[in-house]
């Protein structure tokens, strides 16, 4: 193997794969990233092998091979390299010289055939959908995922694909969130599954704002590639949370009762102010909806108490309901609408936040004395 | 043809003796308890090989005369009780009537008794080989029975095969014996083996009429046996309460019968091991119902659950405890050695253990707090004169009791404690001991005017029931009631400080987690039902038809708890709310736990037992760690606060903050005394 690659274009595919490598694993070459070098492109690969990341970049080869190179020191040496051109060649005795300007390196990597083989999909079933909306739909959701390990099928976003819409969901036992977007779904690859939450946290990360993806999955696995100039993609595959997800239609509620408009940053802010006079042991603050305006109070004993009033257009009953601010705030800050809409039946029943678009938010309440 | 036909007397004995004798010890047990029960003042037990080859016991009880000696051989035959009314009543030891002919029929058994009243001076012996009765003759003997057990098993090789080494025998034996002795401290017993006496306890008469005067005795025997070395506190606890009784109770009740809910009394009284004085198993866990050594689960929880967290994971208390409740709410006949009792109100029994423990606990730091609820002034006891620290009397000196020798600094006290006036500086540093904690926890101002003895407090103290005078110095006081010098902090985590009794140290982290730990309970303390967080998603709980029961009881102490629960079915429960704080964990991992929780400690419970663990949690991060320096102000306000607290001797997890180091064991380390 042998290339020259700019320095950039090299970090570019580092970046992409360093999250998923391991640093402490049993296996040594798990610590390593895979480069194939081939077709004008270096391919660069990291797995834990829960989660693969392969990522091509642009480099002239001359000879084409493959080689795994610790990560951590790789990409240490190539980030501090001073020079814009990187030229990398391999050894029979698999050590890789790393040759830049006046920097002269070698690591000791291990066999390429050695490494991982990336999943195979056999029985494809395969969907279109842009980046951008996938982007945005797990904006909006991925912050209500559980992250108790106990409870594993929460610990993931619930992918539901059927008529041409795609649907997540999120929760952790006690608030949910769920958005759809549109999707090319043929027929044959509707279906359902949970994406671990790494997984999200990588692919939110590799998201571009343009293009589209090609979303693929089996029994247990899936595959994202994200599409690039020239067929340079970029592909994490993730094995799929085993296990069915609790039946999210069944907690959203059908018939609220009252329904108000709340400015949202407004609202936002207001909660801001007022949790903190919470602690870790009172963390809730009071809704109270009064004609026209909203009372939120917070009262902690050993800390002080607080009271924000927001003018709202309400004519419903008066209702005064508790519940935790972080549950309240967190799906706030993931919408950008200007306006959410508060749905509530009474004080012990699931609050709905909604907005303008697709989004839909159910919040437990809390029960004061 | 018959099959069935009826043993023989012989046989019947020997399976009879099967349950009843297992081991030598057994023999002692059943022959001890016999003089026990005589009345006798003087108990000797010598034994041979570990009990094998021979078992002598000796008293000086009421003895049989000829009729009654032949008579007792017989099964079943016994003067302790005569109907079956009589077990509620039982005050006796025995009543089965079983032991000595079982244990004639297993051994070469000689039996030797005069009565206390036969003016004759003729003694009777019967000589039995086996069960066969070989010979009964009149003998010169002392007043009272001498019962001597040869080759025990001898006709039972199957059982000889089991028995152990001689000095595991002779270490149940000596077991068994250690109990009867505490049990009678009125009785005195000697103990010989293999002709060698290993123990001669003389009798002790209780140091004053009146149930408190039990103490001082049992003080002395405990000192006899174990040494003096383990700081004890006396408990006293006395209460009467209405028997909850439970119908559907399944496994309390008596079948069919019902039980009205009786008034009984309960006293529990002897010694505990001090915070921090705790083992790794329960050996030194002697129990006592009406004076029977007994084994019981749920008692050794009580006792846990009393010390609480003042004792650490995996550790257990100390104690030498007699509970006195009436014997109709008692049954000892369960177990053929009687070595197990069951209550007839289990959980009263243990929750009032439980709460004897923990007021004693308590009231050893802070005397005043709860000295309504016992009676007389015990659990402290005044400690030796203390001369006036002159070498201490530097500004950095601060008091938790007064110096004055003139006032013992424990027992009963005026609520703001009397102190000496010494220099202004001084007194900046003194923390008011408020004596107890009120519940707004607001700490005493440490420039409060202290007044110099309030005229009330001495006279007060003097008229204190003193009848116990000057307890044996084995009496531990409790450390913050004695003036502490702070000397300097070493590794930066334990704290040196110096007292009239020598050296103290105290671990800067564990003692700031108390004080934030009592501090937070106490916040928690003030609002009355816990909020609770609903859940998304309700989970069914599916319980063994026993948690099943007690849930179904509980539903509304849970939800007071802040855990939605309700019925779904026979033995199903829908979880639909926690309280918030449960975050991460397993909802109904976490309801498991609970129900386990408050199974073991009674329905009873604090709602704040639930959050405790995570409070411990929390202050363990908030509180000053092991690298923190601190300076001399904050170290004596810490103390001040330390102070301040209802368990200040051990952290939330259970582990000493302080430890202290007399004059004599430095002295004994730099080879000063012997």
């Amino acid at each position: 193997m042998k290339l020259t690659i700019g320095k950039d274009q090299l970090m570019l595919g580092l970046q992409a794969v360093q999250n998923v490598v391991g640093s402490r694993t049993t296996m040594a070459i798990l610590n390593n990233i895979l480069l194939n070098a081939r077709d004008g492109r270096l391919q660069v690969t990291g797995t834990d092998l829960d989660i693969s990341v392969t990522c091509p970049v642009v480099a002239q080869i001359s000879t084409p091979g493959a080689i795994t190179l610790p990560a951590r020191k790789f990409i240490g040496i190539v980030r501090e390299l001073g020079s814009p051109e990187i030229e990398l060649s391999l050894d029979e005795k698999k050590q890789c010289s790393i040759r830049s300007g006046s920097s002269f390196y070698k690591i000791n990597g291990l066999a390429a055939e050695d490494y991982p083989p990336l999943p195979q999909f056999k029985e494809v079933r395969r969907v279109v959908i842009q980046q951008e909306t996938l982007r945005a739909m797990l904006k909006k959701t991925a912050f209500a995922v559980s992250a108790d390990e106990s409870r594993f099928v929460l610990n993931g976003i619930f992918f539901s694909l059927k008529d041409h819409k795609a649907t997540l969901v999120a929760t952790d036992g006690r608030r949910l969130a769920l958005t759809d977007g549109e999707a090319e779904i043929p027929t044959e690859s509707q279906g359902d599954f949970i994406v671990p939450t790494k997984a999200i946290n990588e692919l939110t990360r590799l998201l571009q704002g343009t293009g589209s993806l090609e979303l693929n999955f089996s029994e247990n696995q899936v595959a994202f590639t994200l599409k690039g100039e020239n067929g340079f993609d970029t592909v994490i595959t993730s094995k799929l949370v085993d296990g069915s997800y609790p039946n999210y239609r069944q907690v959203i509620p059908a018939e609220p009762l009252e329904r108000v408009a709340i400015p949202r940053e407004e609202f936002l802010a207001a909660l801001k102010r007022a949790e903190i006079m919470t602690s870790d042991k009172s963390n809730s603050v009071k809704l109270a909806f009064g004609r026209n305006q909203l009372t939120i109070t917070a009262n902690t004993p050993e800390v002080g108490e607080g009271q924000e009033t927001l003018a709202i257009n309400y004519k419903g009953k008066e209702m005064a309901i508790a519940f935790n601010p972080t549950y309240l705030m967190d799906p706030l800050k993931a919408v950008e609408t200007e306006e959410v809409y508060f749905e509530l039946i009474d004080e012990l029943s699931p609050g709905v936040l909604k907005i303008n678009e697709p989004f839909l938010y159910v919040i437990m309440p809390m029960r004061m004395s | 043809m018959n099959r069935i036909r009826l043993l023989s007397d012989q046989v019947a004995n020997q399976i009879a003796a099967g349950e009843v004798i297992e081991r030598p010890a057994s023999v002692v047990k059943e022959l001890v308890e016999n003089a026990l029960d005589a009345e006798s003042t003087r108990v000797q037990v010598e034994i041979g090989a570990g009990g094998r080859s021979l078992i002598r016991v000796t008293d000086d009880g009421w003895g049989m005369s000829k009729d009654d000696a032949l008579l007792c051989l017989e099964r079943h035959a016994t003067s302790k009780i005569r109907q079956a009314e009589d077990l509620t009543t039982l005050a006796t030891m025995g009543f089965r009537g079983e032991a000595i002919p079982s244990i004639a029929s297993i051994s070469r058994f000689s039996l030797t008794s005069r009565e206390r009243e036969d003016a004759s001076g003729e003694a009777t012996q019967i000589l039995i080989q086996g069960g066969k009765m070989t010979d009964v003759r009149a003998a010169a003997g002392p007043p009272g029975t001498t019962v001597e057990v040869r080759q025990l098993f001898f006709n039972l090789p199957a059982r000889r095969k089991f028995l152990r080494s001689e000095d595991t025998e002779r270490a149940h034996i000596q077991h068994y014996l250690t109990l009867a002795a505490l049990a009678y401290p009125a009785v005195s017993f000697t103990f010989t083996s293999d002709q060698r006496v290993v123990w001669q306890l003389p009798a002790l008469k209780p140091a004053a009429t009146g149930e408190g005067g039990m103490h001082g005795p049992l003080r002395e025997r405990l000192r006899q046996l174990h040494g003096a070395d383990t700081p004890m506190l006396e408990v006293d606890f006395v209460t009467t309460f209405h028997e909850a009784y439970h119908p559907g109770d399944t496994f309390e009740a008596e079948d069919g019968a019902t039980v009205e809910p009786a008034k009984s009394s309960f006293r529990a009284w002897g010694f505990i091991g001090a915070p921090g004085v705790s083992r790794s198993t329960r050996e030194d866990q002697h129990l006592f119902v009406n004076r029977r050594p007994v084994e019981n689960r749920g008692l050794n929880f009580a006792l846990i659950e009393g010390y609480h967290n003042a004792l650490m994971k995996g550790r257990y208390p100390v104690c030498t405890l007699f509970l006195e409740i009436d014997p109709a709410a008692v049954d000892v006949n369960i177990h053929p050695a009687k070595r197990e009792v069951k209550f007839r109100d289990e959980s009263g029994v243990r929750r009032w253990v439980a709460e004897a423990v923990r007021r004693t606990l308590q009231t050893f730091h802070s005397p005043d707090a709860l000295s309504t609820s016992t009676d007389t002034g015990h659990a402290v006891t005044p400690p030796a004169p203390v001369e006036p620290l002159s070498h201490l009397s530097s500004e950095r000196q601060f008091q938790w009791a007064p110096p004055s020798p003139a006032v013992p600094p424990a027992g009963r006290q005026a609520p703001v404690a009397p102190r000496t006036p010494q220099s202004n500086e001084q007194i900046q540093n003194v923390a008011v001991p408020s004596s107890s904690l009120d519940a707004s926890g607001v700490v005493p101002s440490a420039l409060g005017n202290v007044e110099a003895s309030p005229p009330g407090a001495t006279p007060e103290t003097a008229a204190a029931p003193r009848s116990v005078p000057a307890l044996p110095p084995g009496t531990p006081v409790p450390l913050l009631h004695v003036p502490l010098r702070l000397v300097g902090v070493i590794g930066r985590l334990y704290v040196v400080l110096e007292s009239d009794r020598g050296m103290v140290l105290m671990d800067q982290h564990a003692a700031h987690e108390r004080v934030l730990y009592e501090e937070m309970l106490q916040r928690m303390e003030s609002s009355e039902n816990a909020p609770s967080q609903r859940l998304l998603l309700p989970e069914t709980v599916e319980l063994n038809p026993r948690d099943a029961n007690f849930v179904r009881r509980h539903l509304d102490t849970l939800s007071r708890l802040g855990v939605g629960l309700s019925e779904f079915g026979e033995r199903t429960f829908l979880l639909d709310a926690l309280p918030p704080f449960v975050k991460g964990s397993n909802p109904k991992q976490f309801a498991l736990g609970l129900i386990d929780e408050l199974q073991a400690v009674g329905a009873g419970v604090n709602t704040l037992r639930l959050g405790e663990d995570i409070i411990a949690k929390t202050v363990c991060r908030h509180s000053v760690k092991a690298n923190d320096p601190l300076q001399g102000p904050e170290l004596e306000h810490l103390i001040a606060r330390l102070r301040n607290c209802s368990m200040p001797y051990t952290c939330p997890h259970g582990r000493p903050t302080l430890i202290e180091m007399s004059w004599r064991e430095l002295e004994k380390k730099f080879g000063r005394t012997g």
